[in-house]
């Protein structure tokens, strides 16, 4: 067993990044955000793209998931605004990705709407991942502005590390814009729920110098085949052996 | 501060007492619930509707009088004297909603707008639940939850609050926030904070009006001296028989809050049998024989079964 230094204190590592590590089976849930405010992202058809016969962004996006699906990964697709939605089971090939987008779109005419309770999705997100064997990964699209939730963003988070689950954030709110248009920044619980899960944190635009969403994507989807990190795993024995795991959904105050 | 809700003078008889009910009237009972180990709001029962009229009374100097009786009322619908069928001075704990205008109309008073919010929070009483909302053109959001929880109403407004430079739909807020709150038992209580001020709307400020008496819905207003609080907004406010604030730069945002709760905890709750249920708008007037009071009550109701 190996070693590390997490914080300056010496901390077992849960699982060694060995080959047998890397062989371990590997789930994917990927949660899109469908509130009104996201329209375009990643749900619901642009107006300049209706009748065009153009790719939309969930046709890129469900591309670029397929593509990057290796061998021994599988990848769930989840939406939340007014409802959180799971497509019905684990796919593996690339035609069944785009079925799985198709089952969880809730849209009206196209259009995105309610509102955003990104914390409960990713709660509830860790619900769908935790019995799952070996590594388990969130991919998670928003811009932060959570609103409608019932759990907090600390119970969330707590949740989602008690479940030993990596989250990988692509936020389509870029910190230009959220710094200079909306104050108090959405941004700071994503870079936090990435950073404290072992997962990357990354923005994306739709032009200019920001990369696109679906190449985000492809790249964090690439993440998801490797051992998400030693310090992660360091600090979660470290919990663990401390007893301070969370384990139990609260609602209301954190 | 501009105000249409008035500071308190101490209660000299006391508070939780069902007054008086009249006796043979339409064989209505008024009645105090108690569930869950907290006192809710009177219900009056019967087999016939009550229009249920909050009543907020200050004397010449603005502070509220607390120690009238029934008899120091007079209820008119539509120019005809009424009888007042049921009369209480607690008008029970609050089920709240509030709205928060988030559009670009309050975009520069954002942190003060929030900072607010927890006064709000800081000034509600045991047993008044609340649940929050935010709107602008990019989103209407409600929260799941309604609770007299400190704490969590305190995370919702840190995690949930965000202002943006989207249009505000003031009108269909309101009335999304109306439906929402109808679903809730308890006295209704829909407080807003905005310019008052709506853009590209579907729905209008009658319409509004109209949905808020439907639901015996009381309606404050709260706005800021920037960017100010419209006319529409205040009338609305003063239609329910609710109030509003405008809150200066300088304000105390705590002793602003406390003093919409404390009226909101200090009204006569008046019923009376409506002469029809038609669906139909009827006037209502209320009046005091206290030398010099001035009463502030709704103005009508929608001859609604609730």
């Amino acid at each position: 067993m190996a070693t590390v230094l997490s914080g300056g204190t010496p901390a077992e590592l849960a699982q060694a990044p060995t080959a047998q590590g890397a062989a371990d089976p590997v789930r994917v849930l990927f949660i899109g955000d469908s509130s009104r405010s996201q329209h375009g992202a990643v749900f619901g058809v642009p107006l300049v793209l209706r009748g065009h016969g153009s790719k939309t962004s969930l046709d890129h996006v469900a591309e670029a998931l397929g593509t990057h699906l290796a061998p021994g990964v599988a990848l769930r697709v989840a939406s939340f605004a007014e409802r959180f939605l799971v497509s019905p089971s684990w796919v593996t090939t690339r035609e069944d990705v785009r079925r799985a987008f198709d089952a969880v779109d809730q849209t009206e005419g196209g259009y995105t709407v309610g509102p955003s309770p990104i914390w409960d999705a990713v709660y509830e997100g860790a619900d769908t991942l935790a019995p799952e064997p070996g590594r388990k990964f969130m991919l998670l699209v928003t811009d932060g502005a959570a609103t409608a939730n019932t759990v907090g963003f600390e119970s969330a988070l707590a949740h989602v590390r008690a479940s030993g689950i990596t989250v990988h954030v692509a936020s389509t709110l870029t910190s230009p814009y959220a710094r200079d248009e909306w104050g108090p920044s959405p941004l700071t619980r994503l870079r936090r729920l990435a950073a404290e899960t072992g997962g990357q944190y990354r923005e994306v635009g739709k032009g200019g110098q920001q990369p696109k969403l679906w190449e985000v994507l492809g790249e964090l989807m690439d993440l998801c085949r490797v051992d998400p990190g030693h310090e992660w795993d360091a600090r979660r024995a470290a919990e663990g052996a401390r007893g301070n795991a969370p384990k139990t959904r609260t609602s209301g105050s954190d | 501060m501009a105000s249409g809700v008035f500071r308190r003078t101490p209660n000299r008889c006391g508070d939780g007492v069902l007054r008086s009910l009249l006796p043979g009237a339409l064989a209505i009972l008024a009645c105090l619930q108690t569930v869950a180990g907290f006192q809710q709001t009177p219900v009056f029962r019967a087999g016939t509707r009550v229009v249920p009229v909050y009543v907020t009374v200050t004397g010449p100097d603005g502070h509220l009088l607390t120690d009238l009786t029934q008899d120091d009322f007079q209820v008119y619908e539509d120019g005809e004297r009424r009888e007042i069928a049921a009369f209480s001075t607690d008008p029970g704990p609050i089920t709240g909603l509030a709205l928060w205008d988030v559009s670009r109309e309050m975009r520069d008073v954002g942190d003060r707008s929030r900072s607010s919010a927890r006064s709000l929070v800081a000034a509600l009483w045991p047993a008044d639940r609340l649940r929050f909302g935010s709107f602008s053109s990019w989103e209407f959001a409600l929260s799941p939850l309604l609770t007299g929880d400190k704490p969590t109403l305190l995370r919702v407004i840190d995690e949930e609050l965000w202002f943006t430079l989207n249009y505000p739909i003031l009108w269909s807020a309101v009335m999304d926030g109306l439906q929402r709150l109808s679903q809730d038992a308890g006295r209704r209580v829909l407080i807003v904070t905005t310019a008052g001020r709506s853009t590209g709307e579907r729905r209008s400020r009658g319409d509004a009006v109209t949905l808020m008496h439907q639901t015996d819905t009381q309606v404050y207003a709260v706005g800021f001296e920037q960017p100010g609080l419209s006319n529409g907004m205040k009338d609305m406010a003063a239609e329910s028989g609710g109030g509003y604030v405008v809150i200066g730069p300088s304000d105390d945002l705590d002793r602003a809050w406390a003093g919409i709760l404390d009226e909101l905890h200090h009204q006569y709750l008046l019923g009376f049998a409506p002469s029809a249920v038609d669906a139909q708008r009827h006037e209502i007037r209320v009046t005091t024989t206290v030398a010099g009071a001035r009463v502030r009550f709704r103005r009508a109701h929608m001859g609604n079964v609730p």
